[in-house]
């Protein structure tokens, strides 16, 4: 059986409630899927994902649109990255998940109880221990956010950026 | 004064557009200055709000015709004894004679009387060369210049002496009598009222009134864009004016039509019922009445019903008749927009209003097979069992599954024998009711229709379980 990707309909916003509904999900499984693969976090409307030049598919601006509004904000799996609302963070791990992954990672080098940047948990030599690497700063500020709601952690204002304490 | 070669029958045709003759009186003659004109001495005098007309009656060629404008003033003397009442008319000196005689200074132009020897402004002595020129100028003006070759003729020529064309007569050339006053004489009295006329006519200046209609008309000729935008505008403000006109004489037409309507009610009121007490003359006005209704197509109004049953009938024999538009293999969708036009047709002048049709709707539905089926454009169609969404889903789906690869609206069409926007909506209305075909726009545009084949797909993925229980 060919793949949901080579299936023409696809790529066009179906008229039934019911059907456009399976083809919403289909969609977001199907990004989830790719954005994981690729370790890509942050997702345009004019992505290449949203096309296929093998079967001619290419003009999806509207239902591009459609899947990141009803589906993937609406079940908190994306959010948008600025006000225009051209581009959306995906979270091919949920927020609660990378802050678990994110705790784990510290506790497992040794690093509870010391200050570090956030670009030390992203871009700095352990990072490359965890998934946590190249995660961009307002994915990583949100699942910080998220364990200093549960006395996990402590953010640190300095004078030359931003940094967390984790206890 | 200038001759007229004129009869009093064409005197009529002489006039122009604007010129209407006010008065008129045919026996009189005419003094030149103090002298009695041996030659025009019975003729008839014409007072036009333009000008006066003297045409003789023993020699047409004798006749003549003075402008309004070049009348200074009149005098009127009532007669006494054996001579007749008269009206003189003192004419204007045409000639400027001040101009004529003025000289203009050859370094600065300024214009001096004859009598300066030297330039007023400047001091200039006056230049002796200089009215010789004038003089030339002057004599310029009689020159008989052909209007074709424009070879200067003498002008004497009446034709060209180089290509043989015909001259235009010059205005010089008509012999222009120029006496200081002329006498007319009322041998057949009404001195009187041609007096008052004329005085009256001097008075407003008859001549120099214009008529509010040829200033649009002179504004019609004028050219450029101004002009044609003009033109434009007076042509859009006469077709509206007619229109206007139009539906008021339509709208008294009506009026008229009812009081018709309703007199022939009253007549037939007034009949006797009973045809056989009838007399002759009844029984005539009573087929006239008859017969002068099928006239102006009244007939029908009175066999047209208004009762649902009866209306239901005609309906159903509009779409199921022997040429019905539903029966037959002819067609078997059909817009209610069509129904209702092709039913007002039938009955003439009897109109029913859209809402009659869509009540009756029911009715029909009941008793025949047809179904009314109203579209996702919110169109609202008839059709024939065979086009039930059902079906034409069931042939949607088996178009689908002989073509592998997606079928166009416009391959359906051409297989439903229907028109490609109307299958459009048949397609939305079988996609929302069965879901069971779905929509596919290719990077052309091109609209293709495929089977639903998202429920088998799925997707492996950890994170699944968020889309579980959503729904649109």
């Amino acid at each position: 059986m060919t793949t949901i990707i080579d299936f023409p309909p696809f790529y066009t916003q179906q008229p039934n409630v019911e059907t456009l509904s399976q083809q919403l999900q289909l969609w977001s499984q199907h990004i989830l899927k790719v954005c994981k693969q690729r370790r890509q976090f942050q997702l345009s409307m004019s992505d290449d994902i949203w096309t296929n030049e093998k079967i001619q598919r290419t003009r999806v601006i509207l239902l591009s649109t459609v899947i990141c509004y009803y589906l993937l904000i609406s079940t908190g799996l994306a959010t948008y990255t600025d006000t225009t609302k051209e581009s959306v963070w995906v979270y091919w791990r949920t927020l609660a998940e990378w802050a678990a992954v994110l705790y784990d990672h510290v506790d497992g080098t040794a690093q509870l109880n010391t200050p570090l940047t956030y670009y030390e948990l992203t871009e700095g030599d352990y990072s490359h221990l965890s998934e946590l690497n190249g995660l961009p700063t307002p994915i990583l500020r949100s699942a910080i956010n998220i364990l200093v709601k549960q006395n996990k952690a402590v953010t640190i204002k300095t004078s030359n950026g931003e940094g967390v304490k984790f206890i | 004064m200038i001759k007229l070669n004129i009869t009093n029958e064409q005197v009529k045709i002489n006039l122009n557009k604007k010129e209407n003759v006010l008065f008129t009186n045919n026996n009189v003659g005419i003094y030149l200055n103090d002298n009695k004109d041996s030659q025009r001495q019975f003729g008839s005098i014409y007072a036009t709000n333009y000008r006066l007309i003297y045409v003789d009656n023993n020699n047409q060629s004798k006749s003549f015709t003075i402008n309004l404008e070049n009348i200074s003033k009149t005098e009127f003397y009532t007669g006494f004894l054996k001579s007749s009442p008269k009206v003189t008319i003192y004419l204007k000196n045409m000639v400027n004679k001040d101009n004529k005689n003025d000289w203009i200074c050859s370094i600065c132009s300024f214009l001096n009387p004859i009598d300066s020897i030297s330039c007023n402004l400047c001091g200039v002595v006056k230049d002796t060369n200089n009215s010789n020129r004038q003089n030339a100028r002057n004599k310029s003006q009689f020159d008989n210049s052909c209007p074709k070759c424009t070879f200067k003729n003498h002008p004497l020529m009446t034709r060209c002496e180089l290509c043989e064309t015909t001259l235009k007569p010059l205005q010089s050339t008509t012999p222009t009598i120029t006496p200081e006053f002329i006498r007319v004489s009322f041998r057949g009295g009404g001195e009187g009222q041609f007096y008052s006329t004329l005085k009256l006519v001097l008075e407003y200046k008859a001549w120099s009134i214009e008529d509010p209609n040829d200033k649009v008309l002179q504004r019609d000729q004028s050219a450029g864009i101004g002009g044609i935008l003009a033109s434009v505008d007076t042509k859009v403000q006469s077709s509206q004016s007619n229109i206007v006109d139009a539906f008021k004489d339509l709208q008294t037409l009506f009026l008229k039509a009812d009081e018709m309507v309703k007199c022939a009610d009253q007549l037939a009121s007034r009949l006797p019922k009973n045809k056989e007490q009838m007399t002759d003359v009844e029984k005539e006005a009573q087929y006239f009445l008859n017969s002068s209704f099928n006239d102006i197509n009244l007939g029908i109004a009175p066999t047209a019903t208004s009762d649902e049953e009866s209306l239901a009938f005609e309906l159903k024999a509009i779409l199921h008749g022997d040429s019905g538009l539903l029966s037959g293999n002819k067609r078997n969708v059909i817009n209610l927009d069509e129904v209702w036009c092709a039913w007002n047709r039938g009955r003439g002048v009897a109109l029913l209003n859209p809402k009659v049709l869509i009540d009756i709707l029911p009715y029909i539905e009941r008793t025949t097979n047809i179904r009314s089926l109203k579209l996702q454009s919110g169109i609202i169609v008839l059709h024939n069992p065979s086009h039930s969404l059902e079906e034409f889903n069931k042939r949607l789906e088996s178009y689908i599954e002989d073509c592998r690869g997606g079928v166009t609206t416009i391959e359906i069409a051409q297989k439903e024998e229907l028109p490609p926007s109307l299958i459009e909506d048949f397609i939305l209305c079988a996609q929302a009711k069965f879901a069971s075909v779905v929509k596919d726009v290719s990077s052309g545009g091109l609209v293709r229709y495929w089977k639903n084949e998202f429920k088998d797909f799925t997707i492996e993925n950890e994170l699944n379980d968020y889309f579980v229980n959503w729904k649109l």
